[in-house]
């Protein structure tokens, strides 16, 4: 028999916690799919996602209901393009973007991750055509995300690609300008991108990778605020200690959650199963919150004084619990803060306890980076190019994921509110130091590796 | 050897369960299964054992009777069954979970539904009071499953029962108990 305590526990966590398993994400390669005849390249990328794909959201609904635990996304990451689909043009690139979108059309999952190019140290044909389509791909499709890699601590930090993804990123925003810029909320910028994240807008899947994988993304920021409020509750004398060892245990719990539906969904699919992405993702919704958890721990909000030690401490004990829980953790694993998609940052941004700088700091401990920022429309491509390169030198410099996902949103200035919409949510737009970067991101080049990537 | 079940019922206090086990050792029995618990104040056990073939069981029971019940306890001894086609069909392990005020009728409706989908009960608790819940009644089912079963229905089917009756509701495969909270 089971005890009460366990069955109870678990029932609160499902119930009361917002407890899930955030995405299973189906990796697929597409690299013999390549082709220099763009309708044979067509044919062959729809039936391999199609095939490889087309039961992939019932039997994460079985599971799902087998084990009383929600799988929230179905999604699919993809070899990156820009290297499938070296040989073609970016009006070309468009076309195909598009048939991704009609492929997770058809098997009826919600985002298309890995039209990709990895430019770090330079960047050939395609990774140039693809970067060009991304604009017009991203607000063409609906469910197609796009992620460029333009840095790493093996490689240094390519400044000509963070220049033109500055530009990208503007023209995304302007092309879909009636939706406050919607098409850069599914673009990212990396610096040492995991090959395996199911996650989007960043999840691909990576060239050591399988035929076809299943990576899962579990997610429980609701779960770990519950857990942190009860330890304080039990033992008001509980210290951080205490709490980060709550926080490892809970994470712990996840992760074994996650990746128990991971492999089964894997065995069921019939593809081998990954890693299990251990990241605290937090959703618009009352509950599911990252920003709560600094509240717990003692902060009025996110983002004032002390809000980079209490990142960093979460991020470590999730790591932690994580990878006592599986050996096969991989992704991002670490806790996300997207500023539109967690209710409470989004709050803490619009009442000015959160701005561009903080969060800067804060990305150096976080997992992932500036996630879901929205700032200024006339914000300059160079000043975007800018942020960028700092993110990208956090990354590079601490051997570690950045990131940038940044909306400049067209027509409006800090202080606005833009909208995305569903899990994308909204925020208010943070004001830029604008307008002071630009002799320094025309320079351009290659930034050279640091002295960490001498490592062997 | 011959296996018989014993269950001894009645009002809690110290000293039961060894005085049982006393006698059925001095008759030369072997107890190979217990089960014991106690609701609220009232001891309940369940015993499989296996007795040498020249024992008369009914000296058992008058043994067991003249110790136990003037102590206020019930004492009742039959020849245990062998395994019938319910315990030996296919099945997978399930948890049921249900919270909610204390009404009449609640187990029967959970467990009706249970019943027409020939899921077996091995293991339920009903707790009022719980240290998690103190105002809620609480209720943990352990079902067998038959694999054959059509699960979506029957989740929907318990689902909607548990709702009219009040009740918070999960039915979840057992492993992720086991996952969760045992390394």
């Amino acid at each position: 028999m089971l005890s009460e305590r366990e069955v109870l526990s678990t029932f609160e966590m499902i119930k009361n916690e917002h407890l899930d398993v955030r995405t299973v994400t189906l990796g697929i390669s597409l690299f013999d799919c390549a082709s220099d005849d763009l309708s044979k390249f067509f044919d062959k990328i729809y039936t391999r996602i199609v095939s490889t794909a087309k039961d992939l959201v019932r039997v994460c609904d079985e599971v799902g209901d087998k084990y009383g635990i929600p799988v929230v996304n179905k999604r699919i990451a993809i070899s990156p393009m820009a290297i499938v689909a070296a040989p073609f043009d970016s009006e070309q690139m468009v076309e195909i973007a598009r048939t991704l979108d009609k492929a997770a059309r058809e098997v009826q999952i919600d985002f298309i991750g890995g039209f990709s190019a990895l430019v770090e140290k330079g960047m050939a044909t395609g990774d140039l055509s693809l970067i060009e389509a991304i604009p017009e791909a991203l607000t063409q499709t609906e469910r197609v995300c796009a992620s460029v890699n333009v840095a790493s601590t093996k490689a240094g930090i390519n400044m000509d690609g963070v220049y033109l993804m500055g530009k990208t990123i503007k023209e995304a925003a302007h092309l879909t300008r009636d939706r406050d810029g919607l098409a850069c909320a599914k673009l990212c910028v990396f610096a040492n991108i995991p090959q395996d994240i199911p996650f989007m807008a960043g999840a691909y899947l990576g060239v050591g990778e399988p035929g076809a994988v299943i990576n899962v993304g579990v997610s429980g920021p609701g779960v770990v605020k519950k857990a942190i409020d009860r330890t304080l509750e039990a033992n008001p004398e509980a210290d951080l200690g205490m709490l980060s060892e709550t926080i490892k245990k809970t994470a712990f719990k996840v992760t074994k959650i996650g990746e128990l539906i991971g492999r089964e969904v894997a065995k069921k699919v019939g593809v081998q199963f990954g890693i299990v992405d251990l990241s605290l993702a937090p959703t618009p919704n009352v509950g599911d919150s990252v920003g709560e958890i600094f509240q717990s721990l003692g902060l009025d909000s996110i983002g004032v004084p002390g809000s980079t030690a209490i990142l960093a401490m979460l991020n470590d004990a999730v790591k932690k619990g994580g990878s006592f829980a599986s050996s096969y953790v991989g992704g991002l694993s670490g806790a996300f803060i997207p500023v539109s998609e967690d209710l409470n940052i989004a709050n803490a941004a619009r009442d000015g306890f959160l701005n561009l700088e903080k969060l800067e700091a804060m990305t150096s401990v976080c997992s992932v980076g500036l996630d879901m920022v929205a700032v200024p429309g006339d914000t300059s491509a160079e000043t975007l190019a800018a942020i960028i390169a700092d993110e990208m030198a956090i990354g590079v410099i601490n051997r570690k994921t950045t990131a940038t996902r940044i909306i400049p949103v067209p027509g409006k200035k800090a202080g606005d509110k833009a909208y995305f919409g569903g899990l994308l949510g909204e925020a208010t737009i943070m004001p830029v130091r604008e307008g002071f970067s630009e002799k320094f991101i025309r320079l351009g080049g290659l930034i050279p590796a640091p002295l960490q990537s001498l490592n062997n | 050897m011959q296996k018989f079940a014993l269950s001894v019922l009645g009002q809690d206090r110290p000293g039961i369960v060894a005085k049982v086990a006393e006698i059925l050792a001095d008759f030369g029995c072997n107890i190979e299964d217990l089960s014991q618990t106690i609701l609220q104040w009232e001891f309940a056990a369940i015993y499989i054992f296996s007795k040498p073939d020249q024992v008369d069981p009914e000296d058992i029971l008058h043994t067991l009777e003249q110790a136990l019940n003037p102590w206020g306890l019930t004492v009742i001894l039959k020849p245990a069954d062998k395994p019938n086609k319910w315990i030996d069909e296919p099945a997978d392990p399930f948890v049921v979970t249900a919270i909610g005020q204390d009404k009449v009728g609640q187990i029967a409706k959970l467990t009706g539904i249970m019943r027409d989908f020939g899921c077996n009960i091995t293991g339920l608790k009903a707790i009022n009071h719980s240290q998690t819940f103190p105002d809620k009644m609480v209720m943990v089912f352990e079902i067998a499953v038959p694999l054959s079963t059509n699960f979506k229905q029957l989740r929907d089917e318990l689902e909607q029962a548990a709702h009219s009756v009040g009740l918070k509701f999960t039915i979840q495969h057992r492993d992720i108990f086991e996952n969760i909270h045992r390394i």
